[in-house]
């Protein structure tokens, strides 16, 4: 595989990265809110042509004397509710479709759970390849590479102040021991491919072996979050054990096959 | 991005919904072992011993064989509870999956054609 193959994938989730750039804190507080906004549009909505269309049936509420002057101001301005809930309904599914987006993208490269797609890379390897700053700096500097370097007990200014010209070669397959591109096989094919890169590790007490197997561990714990965050995954629905389990196979119609009860017997 | 966003949801985005909805009543199908209930409705939910003042008794046939259709029957009743329990939710899921599906095929039509409409009177 190389670099062109790369970013062919990579570019897929561009649209990805451009919902990323609004934290997801304020992304969580739109969608609240216009859950909340729908949810009043849609109670004054039902509230107003039901007094209108069923009157008998709210008959009570239509008494309280606030709701009377609400009632008075929403039955004039009918339209404009339905028109609301349709507003904010709408607003809400297509905000709601951009987080589902943004996560669709995030999770595509879980290895575990799309094993049949074997060419593809994962959302960190999108984020390096569209950063601004050069692949060197991006990688190192990537908020999941912390990782590595706190098990390697090594700090990202102990080489990017060094290297951080270096590039990985335009075919990096014979440096992947994979076809899916993921954090770790690029810490691996910059670490076969650049020579100096590998000796100032060793200098800084990072040995091969150790770097290989933490690029592995770094994967996996990413990997293990991703799958984590997705509870609506098999994976994740199917460790909740059937409550049922226990009542056909722990009760005693089974277990007497295997086993006498224990009971008092004076003899 | 609107016309690769529309893209995904049409194209990805719907595809994701069928497959969630498979999985969540896959997961209620589990969760109350209605597979599980149905193979073993009518085993014995307990195993109640007959017993006299001082001692276990085995040898009275018809006292055991009373007990173990009472068993079975309760067994029969609650596992027919849960079993409607699982199908009664499986119903629920299969419900608002299929509201939240029209609705996500169809609002973003509509927002099109609203602001259409929008534009075309304020005009």
């Amino acid at each position: 595989m190389n670099k062109d193959n790369i970013l062919q994938q990579v570019i897929l989730y561009k649209q990805a990265l451009a919902i990323a750039t609004v934290p997801q804190w304020i992304r969580s507080g739109i969608l609240l809110l216009l859950c909340i906004f729908f949810g009043i549009a849609l109670g004054v909505s039902v509230f107003v042509y039901g007094a209108l269309y069923f009157p008998h049936y709210f008959s009570t509420l239509t008494a309280v004397p606030f709701l009377q002057e609400f009632f008075i101001v929403a039955k004039n301005n009918s339209m404009l509710t339905v028109y609301g809930v349709f507003c904010f309904a709408t607003l809400y599914i297509l905000f709601a479709g951009l987080e589902a987006m943004f996560h669709f993208y995030y999770l595509k490269g879980v290895k575990r759970v799309f094993q049949k797609e074997i060419d593809s890379c994962t959302y960190e390897v999108s984020e390096i390849f569209l950063s601004n700053s050069s692949f060197f700096e991006a990688i190192v500097l990537h908020r999941e590479s912390a990782f590595l370097w706190r098990r390697l007990m090594i700090t990202p200014q102990d080489v990017v102040p060094l290297f951080s010209h270096i590039d990985i070669p335009y075919d990096i397959s014979q440096y992947m021991d994979t076809d899916r591109v993921t954090l770790g096989v690029l810490f691996r094919a910059l670490y076969s491919s650049n020579e100096a890169f590998s000796k100032h590790l060793f200098t800084l007490g990072v040995q091969k072996d150790s770097f290989i197997r933490a690029t592995f561990w770094m994967d996996r714990m990413i990997e293990n979050r991703k799958i984590h965050s997705a509870w609506w995954w098999r994976e994740n629905l199917s460790k909740t054990r059937g409550f049922a389990k226990t009542l056909s196979y722990g009760m005693t119609q089974y277990l007497s096959h295997f086993a006498e009860e224990m009971v008092y017997d004076p003899k | 991005m609107l016309f690769s966003y529309f893209f995904w949801h049409y194209r990805y985005g719907l595809l994701g919904l069928f497959s969630i909805t498979g999985e969540f009543v896959r997961f209620i199908f589990n969760l109350f072992s209605i597979n599980l209930f149905i193979r073993t409705l009518f085993l014995p939910i307990f195993s109640a011993q007959i017993t006299l003042k001082d001692r276990v008794v085995d040898e009275d046939i018809v006292a055991v064989l009373v007990t173990k259709v009472v068993m079975r029957i309760i067994g029969a009743l609650l596992r027919t509870l849960f079993i409607f329990l699982g199908f009664a939710s499986i119903a629920v899921v299969l419900i608002g999956m299929l509201i939240t599906i029209t609705l996500w095929v169809l609002l973003p039509v509509l927002l099109v054609i609203m602001g259409y409409f929008l534009v075309r009177f304020s005009v």
